[in-house]
């Protein structure tokens, strides 16, 4: 039984206002549509009390109150306009501006400034001040991604607060006092966060600005669309900026309360640079022999139809094999189904990676239920990895309602907020006896690892308990592919299988849909290259060449993201709309554009557009609930090796990946170096230090120069190296092997040498 | 030229830790919550080394379980923490509103002027050390300073030098300060910058094409893969579709074909 708040009524303005007891006054505002100004209070990180700019009225106070941190009472009588507020508040602005530099022509948050608009409203376009105004160091390079000008900082404390509250990093804080105050991290560190983005958001004013939109534009030059991001199967809503044709800024959806809560992770936000990028492939191209062709849409619609209806009269269906659908979008996960089973081919898999299941099954679960988890267990990748702003409401449970988090496996969960760790699945029971509420977040990956944890969870269920199931997608429609069924059914031939096929040469035509197996499948990119090149005719559509593009025969230009309409599943499968908000390259069509085409040259008809829609749209329970099938899992999860050593962990990173991040050239040092990383006593025994070069080696495949990293949080025993690098590729490795590390070399007599 | 963190010091760091430890761990014992215990053991590290050196805030953080950023950011909030080893005397006069209406800013001058140094730095017999501090909640007698531990208040020029004067002549009389360094005159401590990231987020050159235009194939394709591969060519229209059963069937003769119609005839 949950007993009603009890509601408060009190006047604002005139107006009878009726809230529940305990809200602020600056929220119950709200209810009138007054407008009173904030800069330290926001509503996600709670009252400071800071700024003093929202100050009111209240009847029988003889002074002027704070509104973000007065919490309504029964029968107050609140103004919130008139000479007495205004006359104080132009007093808080005169203040605030006293040393403020007024850089406005050159301030990139000029046009959507509150310091600008409150002066408007309520300054007194006059400055008293006679002495010398302090000054401050500007453009501060504050981090990989943030410049930072203090001048221009009104200490209002938002973006500290958020490294605190919501993402318990608290690298920003703020260093000495009175005038002097500055944002500063500690003394030389840069400020590091995959939420950072976040913070120039939060800014009032113009003090914290990402260094990608810097200069670039004025905010009423920018066309806005609203989108869903497509860089995690998270499912942030995200506004794209978009200006003469160039995507200058994304930003957050304030309201998104139900997926993002008004936050993004630094690869949604900055990892636009590829849309423009000069790799791109911006026409079909074929490759005869070693030559590459520039061809018409025409011509290679033509070729692959042509090529499909000969396998398929010479060899069967079964000779044909298609391959990825975790990037597209449904309507166009629709179409690809659609066709391929117009033709009989049943060869599908969207798996090209590590994820064997991107559904939680009977159990899924919302994101209000895995922030009311009490214990939030993670077995496997942790999400900080793979599912950044999911993360961020693990750390609100933690910090907020004081959830317990658990990891399982050879991954510590997130180091930013206290978490226990456990060996085993097994070692689980008992530790969560008075536990009510549990939410489970799993990678997908290992299928025998997923079938004992349904089991663990069904006992738990049973005993009363209420168990919600995450699956964070390795692609970010994962969820969709899985949904819509780019399965392979009835025993017809998984991503492996096909591998296999191609090899024993038995598969005559491949079509590859946005996916890149040469660098993600884990049976290793020798194996899949040999694959491929045994396979008379592979298609592949994708942004840039990749090593699996290369391998192809027909290579189509798709569209981005940001560049097609449609509709996508989070990784909890509520549905969203992604609109288009950026123009695609003249000659790249989306993936379902392509279907159509090659659907009207094979004569095929297609589903109604009113059809096709409320596909799109259904949820993925009522489409099917999960995947279920474990003998459709199988087990690609290598033979564990019980044997001593050291065993390897393959972790995700948010800026891992050999599309586009790889094909962004701003995002610098935010992408992952070829690394591993120990936990400093398994670094001893092996004789490693800090950012040494280690050669790592497992049954004959070998990485060569790894930077090792010494990390409190990593497992004794376990060595962790990145999955999806172009660099190193970790597919040719397996989770849980047993691998040796040799050949260490001191980066310090390096140095020498190299530069 | 600032000096390492480490110069001037005559007494080691860990000789320090070694004698504030058993004082720093009674007073952990003492707070329900480790945090709490922040500004006394700050206070234990000033008393026993005479500032506050970077070792001790990276020690004091570990001690109380916070990130080093929060133990810099109390230290320098606090007039009372000296982030740099002091002189015999240390002036802080007050720079804030209150004072700065009562004429703080000509004292500051004239302070500057006697002693010759700036906020911030120590005059070289080792004898001031002299910052421009912000309010010291005693507005009411402003302008003031505060020397060593003690207020002085309502200042004047002429109440400066006497103050000085004594201060010189050893007849001042205020509570010492510990001293375990001699301070530089030069050692300005300022806010470190933030280090520089190379290649971080590089803001794209504003001529970086956005649109997509026309390009050949072969630019294209060069741009495409680091290791361009071989020739590009681009076969009219024409010839792919009265060739088209042929090309379709055989990627060899496409090859041939494309050879062919290479458009500026090259081979
Ligand atoms: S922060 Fe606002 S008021 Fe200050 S310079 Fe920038 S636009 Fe102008
Ligand atoms: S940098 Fe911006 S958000 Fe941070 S305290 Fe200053 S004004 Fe506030
Ligand atoms: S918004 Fe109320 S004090 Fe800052
Ligand atoms: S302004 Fe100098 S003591 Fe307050």
């Amino acid at each position: 039984m949950t007993t009603l708040p009890k509601e408060v009524t009190l006047s604002i303005d005139g107006l009878p206002v009726t809230v529940p007891e305990g809200t602020l006054l600056v929220e119950a505002a709200k209810a009138v549509q007054t407008d009173i100004p904030v800069y330290c209070y926001h509503p996600k990180l709670g009252p400071a009390g800071l700024c003093r700019i929202c100050l009111v009225e209240i009847e029988k106070t003889p002074k002027l109150q704070i509104a973000c941190n007065t919490v309504v009472a029964e029968g107050m009588v609140v103004r919130t306009q008139g000479p007495k507020v205004e006359d104080g508040r132009r007093a808080v602005l005169e203040f605030l501006l006293l040393n403020h530099p007024l850089d406005c022509p050159i301030c990139d948050k000029g046009g959507e400034c509150d310091l600008q608009d409150y002066s408007i409203a309520y300054g007194q376009g006059m400055s008293r001040l006679a002495e010398r105004k302090e000054l401050k160091p500007k453009a501060i390079d504050l981090g990989p991604t943030i410049v930072l000008d203090d001048e221009r900082c009104i200490v209002c404390q938002r973006c500290s607060r958020f490294d605190e509250i919501v993402t318990n990093e608290r690298s920003l804080v703020v260093k000495d006092r009175g005038q002097r105050d500055v944002i500063a991290t500690a003394t030389g560190a840069p400020y590091r966060s995959n939420f950072s983005g976040n913070v120039t958001e939060l800014c009032p004013v113009g003090a914290l600005t990402s260094k990608t939109y810097r200069f670039r534009s004025r905010p009423w030059d920018l066309q806005r669309t609203r989108t869903t991001c497509q860089q995690c199967s998270v499912g942030c809503a995200l506004n794209v900026d978009e200006r003469h044709g160039n995507v200058l800024r994304t930003m957050s959806v304030p309201s998104d309360d139900a997926v993002s809560e008004g936050w993004l992770c630094d690869r949604g936000r900055y990892n636009v640079g590829f849309y423009a990028d000069e790799r791109r492939i911006t026409s079909p191209l074929g490759r005869f022999g070693d030559e590459w062709v520039q061809l018409s849409w025409d011509d290679a619609i033509e070729l692959w139809a042509t090529r499909l209806e000969e396998a398929l009269a010479s060899a069967g269906s079964a000779s044909i094999g298609v391959l990825g659908g975790g990037r597209l979008l449904n309507e166009e996960i629709l179409l690809v189904r659609h066709v391929m089973r117009a033709l009989g081919i049943a060869n599908v898999d969207w798996r090209t990676g590590r994820q064997r299941q991107a559904s939680p099954g009977a159990r899924g679960g919302t994101y209000d239920d895995l922030e009311n988890a009490q214990a939030i267990v993670t077995l496997g990748r942790p999400p900080s990895q793979s599912a950044p702003v999911m993360d961020l409401r693990i750390r609100k449970a933690v910090l907020r309602n004081g959830a317990r988090l658990i990891s399982i496996g050879a991954h510590p969960a997130s180091s930013f907020v206290p978490a226990t760790h456990l060996a085993r699945l097994s070692d689980l029971a008992g530790t969560l006896a008075e536990v009510e509420r549990i939410a489970f977040v799993w990678d997908g990956i290992d299928a025998a690892l997923g079938a004992e944890a349904e089991a663990a969870l069904a006992k738990l269920a049973a005993e009363g308990k209420h168990v919600s199931v995450f699956v964070p997608g390795e692609t970010p429609n994962a969820r969709g592919a899985e949904a819509l069924g780019l399965l392979p059914a009835g025993g017809a031939l998984d991503t492996r299988a096909q591998l296999e096929a191609a090899r024993g040469g038995t598969l005559r035509i491949l079509s590859i849909f946005g996916a890149n197996p040469v660098l993600h499948h884990p049976a290793g990119a020798a194996f899949v290259r040999e694959a491929l090149k045994r396979v008379p005719f592979v298609v592949a559509t994708d942004l840039f060449l990749t090593e699996t593009g290369r391998l192809a025969h027909l290579v189509l230009p798709a569209k981005a993201a940001f560049e097609k309409d449609g509709h996508s599943f989070d990784l909890t499968g509520a549905v969203h709309a992604v609109n288009a908000a950026h123009g695609a390259p003249p000659d790249a069509l989306s993936d379902g554009e392509v279907m159509i085409a090659l659907a009207a040259h094979l004569g095929i008809d297609l589903p109604s557009p009113r059809e096709l829609a409320d596909w799109a749209t259904a949820s993925p329970a009522t489409i099917a609930n999960g995947l279920g099938d474990a003998a459709l899992c199988g087990s690609l999860a290598p033979a564990r090796d019980g044997a001593a050593g050291l065993r390897l962990a393959i972790a995700a990173h948010p800026f891992a990946g050999g599309g586009t991040v790889y094909f962004d050239d701003r995002l610098g040092e935010l992408r992952p170096r070829p690394g591993l990383l120990l936990s400093p006593a398994t670094a001893q025994a092996a004789g490693i230090g800090e950012a040494d070069l280690v050669d790592l080696a497992a049954g004959g495949r070998v990485l060569h120069d790894l930077v090792a990293t010494l990390d409190g949080n990593a497992l004794e025993g376990v060595v962790t190296i990145v999955d999806g690098l172009p660099e190193a590729p970790a597919n040719d490795f397996g989770e849980g092997e047993t691998v040796t590390l040799g050949n260490v070399r001191s980066s310090r007599a390096l140095a020498g040498s190299v530069v | 030229m600032s000096e390492p963190s480490t110069g001037g010091r005559t007494r080691d760091f860990a000789s320090v830790l070694a004698e504030v430890k058993p004082e720093a761990e009674r007073l952990l014992a003492e707070y329900p919550q480790r945090r709490s215990a922040l500004l006394p053991i700050l206070r234990a590290f000033q008393n026993v080394e005479g500032w506050l050196s970077p070792e001790a805030m990276s020690v004091c953080a570990a001690m109380v379980g916070e990130p080093l950023s929060v133990v810099e950011s109390t230290a320098s909030f606090y007039t009372l923490f000296y982030r740099r080893p002091i002189g015999k005397y240390m002036l802080q006069p007050c720079r804030n509103l209150s004072c700065t209406l009562r004429g703080a800013e000509p004292i500051m001058a004239h302070f500057r002027e006697r002693l010759g140094v700036e906020h911030l730095q120590t005059t070289d017999d080792g004898l001031f050390s002299y910052e421009e501090v912000e309010c010291l909640a005693a507005c009411d007698r402003a302008p003031c300073m505060q020397v060593n531990l003690e207020f002085v208040f309502d200042l004047t020029a002429d109440k400066v030098d006497a103050i000085l004067a004594a201060m010189r002549e050893g007849r001042y009389e205020v509570a010492a300060l510990p001293q375990s360094a001699v301070p530089a005159k030069s050692w300005l401590v300022t806010q470190a910058p933030a280090k520089r990231s190379p290649g971080a987020l590089r803001v794209a050159s504003p001529d970086a094409p956005g649109g997509m235009g026309d390009r050949s194939g072969a630019q294209m394709v060069e741009r495409l893969v680091e290791d361009p591969y071989p020739v590009v060519v681009r076969p009219t229209r024409e010839r792919l579709v009265t060739d088209g059963a042929a090309l379709l069937a055989n990627d060899r003769d496409l090859a041939a074909v494309a050879r062919d119609v290479r458009p500026d005839g090259a081979s």
